[in-house]
């Protein structure tokens, strides 16, 4: 009987140890279910509007993620992000439901795909860059194409890099303005060829032109804009205007530099209305502008903000411009 | 009675002699004594003369008197004035030198100056110095139509590149 109930009591005991073992598996179970729930996984999203495109970039964990994902042209106006794995969207620290609005933009979950609806989109251009893992869709508008085609046909811009040859104005150690502002001008040549807009330096090289001689040429290309680009005394921008100009173009023309300028630089700015001759003498839609003196200490990433805040002033001003004349 | 008329008579003759006498002694020794006091005053005012400087100072022109010894000749007088007003200047400008000073048949002025009044700097303070220096000329010496400007025996169109030295001479022309 002993014998008995003591088989007995080690068959419960061992049934109760199953058991727990059992419930315990079953509890881990469902706590790494509801661990795995928690844990999907999450993109950064950032949009930026650009004169010319949306840029839409997705940043990653890691780079696995990002060789899987991919994005595709749909029609309506729709954009396809696939991705291999189920992830949520974070825009500016939050968290976006299945169907959201954002900027003009609408953005739909379906399954592990995301929907971007852009109204009028014509075309895209998706890039795959690391460090750190980002997709990132630059998204085309038929509007924006449009009035690039508009100014690609109008408007046209003379650059005037200011001295040269002799005169190398103001200097710093060896470096002189003629040189700073020779490197600033063919930048924005370049970025303005790229668009399309037509564009013309006074001096192309090191060579001495005289004030005359650049009048000459800017009455004789008549271009919509003239832009002499110099080097100030002080660490501050200043924009000359033509003296009694009361004309649209040159009012709105000073309005965009000087928007730009105090939006992207901390360096304050001066308009001057001084009598420049050689604004003052030409038949063109003009300004003088003097950049800081800090340009002199050469540093590449301070001349290609001042490069960029130039080239997307001439750019608005292009766009402005053709609206004004099409008014007209 | 007669004798006593006479003799009264002598004595009236003799005071209003002696009247006379004393005041043509008081008055030459009142009028004749001071005159050459006044006469050395008048002297050293004529021996000075005011100028007026006209001075770029920041985002416009200052006017500054100058007391200068009178000198005789015209180009002289213009040469001091300048003197003071290129040392009143910031430095390099300061040192400024006058090279030479001509003056033609039509009272053109031809001022041939050290490169130091040529020195780099930007559109406004270029601006200023140029008209700080016509206006200086301008408005001490009547007499001059025009001045053309030499750096180093060399006619410049520009002194730092942004203004040509001649489109203040014309502003400076229509503003008479």
């Amino acid at each position: 009987m002993d014998r008995n109930k003591i088989f007995k009591n080690a068959k419960t005991s061992k049934m109760n140890y199953k058991r727990s073992i059992f419930i315990i598996f079953i509890f881990l179970f469902q706590i790494s279910i509801a661990f795995a729930q928690e844990e999907i996984k999450k993109i950064k999203l950032k949009i930026g509007k650009h004169d010319e495109f949306y840029r839409l970039v997705f940043i990653f964990d890691n780079s696995d993620i990002l060789q899987s994902t991919s994005a595709m042209l749909l029609k309506e106006n729709k954009i396809k992000v696939s991705l291999t794995e189920d992830v949520q969207i974070e825009y500016k620290d939050k968290v976006l439901s299945d169907n959201e609005k954002i900027d003009g933009l609408g953005i739909k979950k379906i399954d592990k795909n995301f929907i971007f609806e852009i109204s009028s989109l014509s075309d895209i251009k998706v890039y795959k860059l690391h460090f750190p893992p980002r997709l990132v869709i630059d998204a085309y508008t038929n509007q924006m194409i449009k009035d690039e085609k508009i100014l690609s046909s109008k408007f046209s811009v003379l650059i005037d890099p200011g001295h040269g040859g002799k005169d190398k104005g103001l200097t710093y150690n060896d470096i002189s303005e003629k040189d700073v502002v020779l490197f600033i001008s063919k930048e924005i040549s370049s970025k303005l060829a790229q668009k399309g807009i037509k564009n013309i330096l006074t001096r192309i090289s090191d060579e001495e032109v005289s004030l005359k001689k650049r009048i000459q040429i800017v009455n004789n290309q008549n271009p919509s804009i003239f832009l002499s680009i110099h080097i100030s005394q002080e660490n501050l921008f200043r924009i000359y205007n033509v003296q009694n100009s009361n004309t649209q173009m040159n009012t709105k023309l000073v309005s965009h530099f000087r928007e730009k300028i105090l939006n992207n630089f901390t360096e304050p700015l001066a308009i001057e209305e001084i009598p420049i001759y050689l604004i003052n003498k030409i038949n063109s839609t003009a300004l003088l502008i003097e950049i800081p003196q800090k340009a002199l200490l050469n540093e590449k990433k301070y001349l290609n903000k001042i490069i960029d805040v130039l080239y997307l002033s001439l750019l608005e001003i292009g766009k402005a411009n053709e609206k004004f004349t099409k008014n007209k | 009675m007669k004798n006593l008329q006479k003799i009264n008579k002598k004595i009236i003759f003799i005071l209003i002699f002696f009247i006379i006498l004393t005041s043509t002694v008081l008055g030459y020794f009142f009028f004749f004594k001071q005159e050459p006091k006044k006469l050395t005053t008048n002297q050293e005012e004529q021996s000075i003369e005011i100028f007026k400087l006209i001075l770029p100072l920041n985002n416009s022109l200052i006017t500054k008197e100058i007391y200068l010894k009178k000198e005789d000749g015209e180009l002289k007088k213009l040469e001091k004035v300048l003197e003071n007003f290129f040392n009143e200047l910031p430095q390099p400008m300061k040192e400024t030198k006058i090279h030479s000073l001509f003056r033609d048949k039509e009272n053109k002025i031809y001022l041939n100056l050290s490169s130091n009044f040529a020195t780099p700097m930007d559109a406004k303070n270029e601006f200023y110095l140029i008209k700080s220096l016509y206006s200086t000329i301008k408005t001490n010496f009547n007499w001059i139509t025009d001045v053309t400007i030499l750096i180093s025996n060399e006619e410049k169109e520009t002194l730092s590149g942004h203004i040509p030295i001649e489109s203040l001479r014309e502003s400076m022309e229509a503003n008479r």
